[in-house]
C-alpha cells in the first residue's frame, strides 16, 4: 500500500468529488472515476490495462489484454462499515513472491478518504494508513501507548493484479518489504522501497460484520486463525476465572462453615486381639436435624501389629431402620532391611449419609485380630508391648468410639471443585490450542501475551 | 455478557447449589454408610 495522498479530504472544505467517465484507450471501455480528482491510476476494469489519468488526457501506462478477474466484492459495490459507508473502488492482488497470496479492496469516502479491506481467504481486516510513526520499544513497537509484538520480518510483498483506480501509480510486479507486529485484534504493518515507509493498521474484523457491511459470506471458524485474531475464548476464561474462583471461595466457605458437628456419643471399647467377635449396643445417639451427615469415629492408639473389624448398625429405635457402616482400625510396626517401619495409626472414621432425624442405638460389631505375620518377623521381637508367646492380647486403653454429626464430606467439595474446573479448564485448553495455533504461523517466535488486551472483549 | 460466559455461570451456580444442598442434607455419593467391606474382604491392609 502507498502512503495516502495528503491532506485526504477535509470534512468542512472539499466537496464530494463527483464521478467522472472516461474511455480505456485500449480497449474502448467506459470507466467511471469514482474518486476522480484523486485517483492516479486506473487498472481498466475490462482489459486490465494501467491508465495514468492524474492528467486531463488519459495515458495508456501499460496496455494488457486480459479478461478482469471476478473479485468477490465487485467495484462500485458499497457498504456502511464502522458507520461509515465506503465505496469499493480498487482491488490489488499480493503475495510473497507468489505464495502466500492476499487481496486488498481500496475503500474510498471523500469524508474520510481511503481504507483497506484486507482478506487471505481466511478472515478480513479493515486497514488505515497510518500517518505518524511508532516508537521502538523493546523489540515491538508502540502505537497510540498500544505495544504491538513482532510477528512477521522481512517480508517481500509484490502486486500481482489489479483493478479499479489507485491513488497511487500501481504497477504489477512493484515490490516493498514488510514487517507486521501485531496485538490481539490488531495488526500493525510496515511497507517500505526506495522512495517511501509507511506504516497500516488493520484491525480484525468479525464475520458478521464483513458479511453486514459488503454482502460477503466470510470463513467461519478458519484454521489456523489470522496472526491477530484474538482468540474467542480469552474472555471466557477471563470471567470464567472470577467465576471459578468466586464459585470455589464459596464451597470452601462453605465446608468450613458445616465442618465439625457436635459429638453425640463417646465410649470406650475394651478390645482383645483374639479373633473372636464382641457386640455391643451403644446409645442413644439423638439426631435433631431433618437428614443429617454422621460420623463414626474409633481409635485404638495403642493397638500395635494388629487390626480390629468394626460393623456399625445405626438403628432408629422408633421405625427400626438401620444404617449400617464398615470400618477397620490397624496399625503395624517392625524393622526389615531399610530399617523400622509403621503402617497403619490405629484409627477408622467412617460417615453415613442422609441420616434422618430420631434416636438411635448404635450397634456394634467388632473382632480384634492379631497378625500372625508378626511372630515371624523381626518386628514382632520389637513389640514390647505385646511380646509374650500368646497370641492373646488386651490392646492397652481399647478403643474409643466417637459418633458426632455434621461436619462435610471432602469428596463433595473435590467433585464440587472439579465439576466447576471442568469447563475452564477446556476453555484454557482450547485458548492454549488457538495461542499456538496462531503463533505458529509466526516467523519471529509468536507474538502477544495470552491474556493481555485492550480492546477487551469482555461480556 | 457472551453465552458461553453466562453458561458456565449458570453452571457454577448448579454445581454450588448442589453441594449446598448435599451438605445440608447430609448426603455424599461416596458415604460409607452401606458399603460392603472392601468388596466382602474383611482384614488388614498392610503391605
Amino acid at each position: 500500500m502507498a502512503s495516502t495522498p495528503e491532506p485526504i479530504v477535509s470534512a468542512a472544505a472539499a466537496p464530494a468529488p463527483a464521478t467522472k467517465a472516461l474511455s480505456c484507450p485500449s480497449c474502448g471501455g467506459t470507466l467511471n472515476l469514482r474518486a476522480a480528482g484523486y485517483t492516479v491510476t486506473v487498472a481498466c476494469q475490462y482489459c486490465g490495462s494501467i491508465l495514468d489519468v492524474a492528467n486531463p488526457d488519459v495515458r495508456l501506462i501499460a496496455e494488457y489484454h486480459q479478461a478482469a478477474a471476478e473479485i468477490e466484492i465487485p467495484l462500485g459495490t458499497r457498504g456502511t462499515l464502522r458507520g461509515v459507508e465506503w465505496e469499493v473502488i480498487g482491488y490489488v492482488q499480493r503475495s510473497e513472491g507468489g505464495a502466500y497470496p492476499w487481496e486488498e479492496y481500496l475503500l474510498f469516502n471523500p469524508y474520510h478518504g481511503y481504507r483497506w479491506l484486507i482478506s487471505n481467504g481466511r478472515g478480513w481486516s479493515f486497514g488505515e494508513m497510518v500517518t505518524r510513526a511508532p516508537t521502538w520499544q523493546f523489540g515491538a513497537v508502540a502505537l497510540d501507548g498500544q505495544a504491538y509484538t513482532s510477528f512477521f520480518s522481512d517480508g517481500r510483498a509484490q502486486v500481482d493484479y489489479v483493478l479499479g483506480e489507485f491513488y497511487w501509480r500501481v504497477q504489477v510486479g512493484e515490490q516493498v518489504s514488510t514487517d507486521d507486529y501485531v496485538r490481539p485484534g490488531f495488526m500493525l504493518s510496515r511497507e517500505q522501497n526506495a522512495q517511501e515507509v509507511s506504516w497500516t493498521l488493520s484491525q480484525w474484523l468479525e464475520p458478521d460484520e464483513i458479511k453486514a457491511a459488503f454482502g460477503v459470506e466470510p470463513p467461519r471458524n478458519p484454521w489456523p486463525p489470522l496472526p491477530h485474531q484474538p482468540s474467542p475464548y480469552r474472555g471466557r476464561i477471563r470471567t470464567g476465572f472470577k467465576l471459578a474462583l468466586g464459585a470455589l471461595l464459596f464451597l470452601t466457605l462453605l465446608t468450613i462453615f458445616f465442618g465439625g458437628g457436635p459429638t453425640l456419643y463417646k465410649t470406650n471399647l475394651p478390645v482383645a486381639l483374639d479373633g473372636r467377635a464382641h457386640s455391643t449396643t451403644l446409645g442413644p445417639v439423638t439426631l435433631s436435624r431433618p437428614y443429617q451427615l454422621v460420623s463414626i469415629r474409633a481409635r485404638a492408639s495403642q493397638i500395635n501389629n494388629g487390626w480390629i473389624d468394626f460393623d456399625y448398625a445405626l438403628v432408629n429405635r422408633s421405625t427400626q431402620a438401620t444404617y449400617t457402616a464398615y470400618g477397620l482400625a490397624e496399625r503395624y510396626s517392625g524393622r526389615d532391611s531399610e530399617g523400622p517401619w509403621t503402617e497403619g495409626g490405629g484409627r477408622a472414621t467412617v460417615k453415613i449419609a442422609a441420616v434422618p432425624a430420631g434416636t438411635y442405638d448404635l450397634v456394634v460389631d467388632y473382632t480384634g485380630n492379631w497378625w500372625a505375620g508378626a511372630a515371624s518377623s523381626s518386628s514382632y521381637s520389637s513389640y514390647s508391648t505385646y511380646s509374650t508367646a500368646s497370641p492373646t492380647f488386651d490392646v492397652p486403653g481399647g478403643a474409643t468410639i466417637e459418633v458426632s454429626r455434621g461436619s462435610v464430606f471432602i469428596s463433595n467439595f473435590l467433585l464440587a471443585a472439579l465439576l466447576i474446573l471442568v469447563p475452564f479448564l477446556f476453555f484454557l485448553w482450547r485458548h492454549l490450542k488457538f495461542e499456538s495455533a496462531r503463533k505458529a504461523e509466526s516467523d519471529t517466535g509468536g507474538a502477544g501475551s495470552m491474556f493481555n488486551s485492550d480492546d477487551d472483549e469482555d461480556d | 455478557m457472551e453465552r458461553g460466559t453466562f453458561l458456565y455461570g449458570l453452571w457454577s451456580l448448579f454445581v454450588v447449589g448442589g453441594f449446598l444442598g448435599m451438605t445440608m442434607y447430609g448426603y455424599s455419593p461416596f458415604a460409607d454408610g452401606g458399603r460392603a467391606p472392601r468388596a466382602g474382604i474383611y482384614g488388614p491392609t498392610h503391605k
